[in-house]
C-alpha cells in the first residue's frame, strides 16, 4: 500500500507538471461557459417543417392548417419555391403544400431525397389520419404507460448536454493522458527500473489509472455543479464516471501496450475514442440503435450518466453499466500487465 | 528547393520506417469506411416496435411496413424491452381483438400515436392515397455531411500533428541544434517541414471523398478549403513542436487544441445561427463551417474566399503572436 502510495503521487505530480490538471481545469470551464451561456435552452432538434397553401382550402384541409400551426418547429411559407429554397439551405428540413384535388384535400410532401420508404409510409399515414379524422378508431386500444413521469423530455437542451459533456471530458480524459504517462517512462527507462525494485507492474499501472480517476472526478464535479446544480445522485453519478474513467483507462492502456512509441499509439487512440463517441448519435435520436451501437460500452455508459444525473426512475442502468465497465477493466488491466511483463523481460 | 524538398523526404522517410505515416493515413481512412456504413443505417433511422409473438401475422406485416419490429414472448418480455433506454413501442393482441400498445413514458408522443395509427389504419386503408411525395434531390443526408467534414478536419489535424511530433523528435534527438551550423536557413526548415502538413490531407481528403462516394461535391471548392485549413494545423504543428520539450507535454499541448477544435466544429454544427457570433474568433470555426458547407453544396465561391480570408487572418495573428517563440524554439 505504501508503494502505491509512493507511486501516485509521482504520477500527480508528472501529470501536474505536465499541465494535465490545468489543461483538464480549462476544458470544465469552456464546457460550462457552452452549457451555461452558448447553448440555448429551448430548441427542437426534430427536422423543421414549413408548409404552405395552394389555391381555396376546404373546411377539412382547414383542419390539417390547424394542426401544423399548432406544430412546434412548423412554420408557414409563402410558396412551394420558398419551401424548396429553404430546404436547400437547411438539410433538417421537410416541406408540406396542401391543395384541393379533384374536390378533395390533398397533400405533398417535399422531402430531401435521401428518406427511407418507412419513414416516407409513416408520413403518408398520419396526413391519411389527419385528413380523414372520420376513419380514426382508437376505441379498442389500451394505453399502458410504465413509468408515468420520467422527465426526461422536460429537461432544458442546454442541461441535456451535460451528460455528454461529461462522456467526452471527464470520462474519455484519461484516454489520451494515460498513454502519455506510460511513454514517457518507456522512453526515460524507468519502467526498467521497476523490474529491479519490489514494485510490481500491476501497482505501476494501477497508479496511473487512480490519477486519471482523480482528474474525472474534479472534471465531473466541476461541470456538474456549475450547470446542472448540487442537486443529483452524487453518489451514482461519481460511482458511473469513475467506472467509465477507469475503464478508459485500461483500454487505452491496453492500446498503448501494442505499439512501442506514443505517436503510433496516438493514431489509434484517437480513432478508437471517436468510435467510442459513437452511441452520442443515440443520445438524442433514441430511435437509433443498431445492434452495432447498443454492444458498444459507451452507449450504457452515456445512458447511465444521464439517468445519474436525472433520474427517471431507471437506475437499473447504473449499476448494469459499472457491473459491465469494472468486469472489462479487469480483464483490460489483466491483459495489459501480461503484455507489459512479457515485453520487459524481452527487452 | 532542393533543401527544402529533402526536408520533406527525411520527414516522410522518419515517419514511414515508423509506421506512422502509415498509420496517420490509415487512421481517416478506417474512419471513413466505419463511417460507409454507419450513414445507411442512420439514414435508416426509423420507429421501433416490440410485438408480441401472438400478434395475427396481417398485424405484424402492416407494422413491419413503417417501422423495425423486434418479436417477443408475452408481456413481461415486452415491458422489459420497452423499458430499455432506446425508444421503442409495444404493441400486444388481446384475447378480444384489441390491443394494447406499451410505452415507457418518455417516448415522443408522435411514435406512440403512429401505432395507434397504424393499428386503426388497418381497417380503414386508402386514406394515405391523398398524400404524395416528391424531393428535391439531395442525395447527401446531414449525418454524411457532418461525418465528412469530420473526418476532412481530422486528417487536416493529423497533419499538424505530425509535424509537431517531427519537431519533438528533432528536439529531442538534437538534429534541430546540428541543423543551425548548415547553410539551411530557417526558413527553408519551416518550409520543408509544413509541406506534409499540405500534402496529406489533401491525399486523405480526395480519399474520403471517394470512399463515401461524394460525387456531387465541388472537388475544387473542398481542396481550398481544405489547403487554407491546413495552414490553421501546420502553424498548430509547429507551435506544438516548439512548446513542448518531450512528447508528454506535446501530447498535453495537442489535448488543448482538441478542445478548441471540439469547440469550433461542435459549435458550428450545433449551434443556432445567432450564437455563431461567439465562435468568430476562432479560424478552426470558419474551417468547420466551409467544410461543413461544401460538403452540404451550400456555398458559393465568393463565400469560400471569404471564409478562407478569415482563416488566413486569424492564423496570422496567432502565428504573430507566437512567431518569437517559434523563432526561438527551433534554434
Amino acid at each position: 500500500m505504501k508503494r502505491l502510495f509512493g507511486l501516485l503521487k509521482k504520477d500527480a505530480l508528472v501529470a501536474f507538471r505536465n499541465y494535465f490538471f490545468l489543461i483538464m481545469l480549462i476544458a470544465a470551464f469552456l464546457l460550462i461557459i457552452a452549457a451555461d451561456f452558448l447553448i440555448p435552452e429551448k430548441a427542437s432538434m426534430d427536422a423543421k417543417v414549413l408548409y404552405t397553401t395552394e389555391g381555396q382550402q376546404s373546411d377539412k384541409a382547414k383542419l390539417l392548417l390547424g394542426m401544423l400551426e399548432s406544430e412546434e418547429g412548423a412554420k408557414r411559407a409563402d410558396s412551394k419555391a420558398q419551401i424548396i429554397d429553404s430546404m436547400k439551405k437547411d438539410k433538417n428540413t421537410i416541406g408540406i403544400v396542401v391543395r384541393q384535388q379533384n374536390g378533395e384535400p390533398a397533400v405533398e410532401i417535399l422531402l430531401q431525397g435521401y428518406e427511407n420508404e418507412k419513414s416516407k409510409r409513416a408520413l403518408a399515414l398520419s396526413f391519411g389520419a389527419a385528413l380523414n379524422p372520420q376513419n380514426v378508431d382508437y376505441s379498442s386500444i389500451e394505453d399502458v404507460v410504465l413509468q408515468q413521469s420520467t422527465g426526461i423530455n422536460d429537461i432544458p437542451l442546454n442541461k441535456s448536454f451535460v451528460p455528454l459533456m461529461i462522456f467526452v471530458e471527464p470520462v474519455m480524459l484519461g484516454f489520451i493522458f494515460l498513454a502519455t504517462l506510460i511513454f514517457m517512462e518507456k522512453e526515460e527507462g524507468t519502467i526498467k527500473a521497476y523490474l529491479v525494485s519490489p514494485i510490481r507492474i500491476g501497482e505501476y499501472l494501477i497508479s496511473k489509472v487512480v490519477v486519471m480517476l482523480l482528474l474525472a472526478l474534479i472534471s465531473t464535479i466541476l461541470i456538474t455543479s456549475f450547470t446542472v446544480g448540487l442537486q443529483v445522485n452524487w453518489l451514482l453519478l461519481l460511482l458511473t464516471v469513475a467506472a467509465g474513467s477507469i475503464f478508459g483507462s485500461t483500454l487505452a492502456m491496453f492500446i498503448a501496450s501494442l505499439f512501442d512509441s506514443l505517436s503510433k499509439a496516438m493514431v489509434w487512440l484517437i480513432v478508437t475514442s471517436l468510435v467510442l463517441t459513437v452511441p452520442m448519435a443515440a443520445y438524442f435520436v433514441p430511435s437509433f440503435s443498431p445492434r452495432a451501437v447498443t454492444i458498444m460500452p459507451t452507449y450504457n455508459l452515456l445512458f447511465a450518466i444521464r439517468e445519474a444525473i436525472f433520474p427517471s426512475g431507471s437506475s437499473m442502468i447504473i449499476y448494469q453499466n459499472i457491473g459491465g465497465l469494472l468486469a472489462m477493466s479487469i480483464i483490460l488491466y489483466g491483459a495489459s500487465t501480461l503484455i507489459y511483463k512479457r515485453s520487459l523481460l524481452r527487452d | 528547393m532542393r533543401r527544402l524538398l529533402s526536408i520533406f523526404r527525411r520527414d516522410v522517410k522518419s515517419s514511414v520506417r515508423e509506421f506512422l505515416l502509415l498509420y496517420i493515413i490509415l487512421a481517416p481512412i478506417v474512419v471513413t469506411i466505419g463511417l460507409r456504413f454507419f450513414i445507411p443505417s442512420v439514414n435508416a433511422i426509423s420507429l421501433q416496435f416490440a410485438l408480441d409473438k401472438g400478434m395475427e401475422e396481417a398485424a405484424v406485416q402492416e407494422f413491419e411496413k413503417y417501422g423495425r419490429t423486434e418479436l417477443l414472448d408475452g408481456r413481461t418480455a415486452l415491458e422489459n424491452r420497452v423499458n430499455k433506454v432506446d425508444d421503442i413501442i409495444g404493441v400486444l393482441q388481446k384475447e378480444d381483438g384489441g390491443y394494447v400498445v406499451i410505452t415507457q413514458g418518455n417516448e415522443k408522443e408522435s411514435a406512440k400515436l403512429m401505432a395507434y395509427q397504424i393499428l386503426s389504419g388497418m381497417k380503414s386503408q386508402g386514406a394515405e392515397r391523398a398524400v404524395t411525395f416528391s424531393d428535391i434531390g439531395a442525395k447527401i443526408s446531414s449525418v454524411a455531411v457532418y461525418g465528412a467534414s469530420s473526418v476532412i478536419l481530422m486528417a487536416i489535424l493529423l497533419g499538424g500533428m505530425v509535424i509537431g511530433l517531427n519537431i519533438i523528435e528533432e528536439k529531442e534527438d538534437m538534429t534541430i541544434s546540428a541543423l543551425s551550423v548548415t547553410p539551411m536557413r530557417r526558413l527553408e526548415f519551416i518550409a520543408g517541414k509544413s509541406i506534409v502538413g499540405f500534402v496529406l490531407p489533401v491525399i486523405e481528403v480526395l480519399a474520403v471523398i471517394w470512399i463515401l462516394g461524394l460525387r456531387d461535391v465541388n472537388v475544387g471548392m473542398v481542396l481550398v478549403m481544405t489547403l487554407s485549413s491546413s495552414i490553421i494545423a501546420v502553424i498548430f504543428g509547429f507551435l506544438m513542436g516548439v512548446l513542448s520539450s518531450n512528447q508528454i507535454t506535446g501530447i498535453a499541448n495537442m489535448k488543448f487544441l482538441l478542445i478548441f477544435v471540439s469547440a469550433s466544429y461542435i459549435g458550428a454544427a450545433v449551434l443556432p445561427a445567432d450564437k455563431h457570433i461567439f465562435l468568430y474568433w476562432s479560424p478552426l470555426y470558419w474551417s468547420s463551417i466551409g467544410l461543413i458547407r461544401v460538403i452540404a453544396n451550400t456555398i458559393t465561391w465568393a463565400q469560400i474566399v471569404q471564409y478562407t480570408v478569415w482563416i488566413i487572418a486569424l492564423t496570422g495573428l496567432v502565428f504573430l503572436l507566437f512567431k518569437g517563440k517559434i523563432q526561438k524554439g527551433l534554434t
